[in-house]
């Protein structure tokens, strides 16, 4: 027993002294305070001067029919602006089409009444 | 007549020689004085860093890096008034339950304005070695190390404030 109790204290005095001698002080010390504040993402808001498609205008969700209202535009946009070209292009070629149906239709006409 | 002149001899002759006698005893009158000072190592000083504040961040589904804004430039400046030559070198690590939470990383990327190797650490709860100076320089008692930190922010960080303590630890020697 005696033998045992002399081995624990010879270890724990080999233990102490090496944990003082291999202990390294620390000769200065200071603290430093680090802050940082994190916020959640803005709420996106949806950008009125978009364009919104007929169907789901107030009007027509509200199950009334569809009165004029400038503020939602039907015309298509590039670049957020509304393409200039189009409507006269479209327009001319409406009528050359309509111009050439009213021919071909006079024409088969005449056929027939010949 | 004979007997006048003989004894003036012998008087002018004892007179001279204790005349020629006296002027070594002038000389051993001389004192010396031993000037004594003790001069005593003044230790090794950290300045205080009391805080660094980061920009705030506003999440925006990408990770994102905070800098400081007060100070601008944070940096530590440490006096080695020692008196000898003995390197020392400085490490860092958060306080126990103080690091900084949500995921987010303190980079701390230092540099010198003297020798010694500056190492960039990503702060952790264990103590890093942030600066080493093998052979103190007697003439460059102070040292400033200017840190440059950054917090990453990572897309999924809750939206808080956060804090955390860093401790700076300049030890003598060289590092394990």
């Amino acid at each position: 027993m005696k033998r045992v109790v002399y081995s624990l204290l010879f270890i724990i005095g080999i233990g102490s002294f090496e944990g003082i001698s291999g202990q390294k002080v620390a000769v200065a010390s200071t603290q430093t305070n680090v802050a940082i504040t994190i916020n959640e993402a803005p709420p996106v808001v949806p950008n009125v001067n978009q364009v919104i498609p007929s169907s789901l205008s107030p009007a027509s969700i509200r199950g009334h029919p569809q009165t004029t209202n400038t503020q939602y535009s039907h015309y298509p946009k590039t670049n957020g602006k509304l393409s200039p070209w189009w409507q006269p292009v479209g327009i001319v070629l409406c009528l050359l089409v309509g111009i050439r149906y009213l021919f071909y239709k006079q024409k088969t006409e005449r056929r027939h009444l010949l | 007549m004979k007997k006048i002149i003989v004894s003036t001899a012998l008087l002018g002759g004892l007179m001279g020689t204790a005349l020629f006698l006296q002027s070594p005893v002038h000389a051993a009158e001389n004192n010396k004085t031993n000037a004594n000072i003790t001069v005593s190592g003044g230790g090794l000083t950290i300045d205080e860093l009391g805080e660094i504040n980061f920009e705030s961040i506003t999440l925006n589904g990408q990770q994102q890096t905070a800098k400081p804004t007060a100070p601008k430039t944070p940096a530590l400046s440490i006096h080695d008034y020692r008196g000898k030559t003995t390197g020392w070198y400085l490490q860092a690590n958060y306080e126990t339950d103080k690091a900084l939470g949500g995921g987010m990383t303190l980079h701390v990327n230092p540099s010198s304005d003297q020798g010694g190797t500056a190492t960039p650490i990503d702060m952790g709860t264990d103590a890093a070695t942030i600066y080493t100076l093998t052979t103190a320089d007697l003439s460059k008692p102070d040292t400033t190390l200017t840190l440059d930190p950054s917090i990453l922010v990572p897309k999924n960080t809750p939206a808080a404030s956060y804090t955390a303590t860093i401790i700076w630890n300049a030890v003598e020697g060289a590092p394990a």
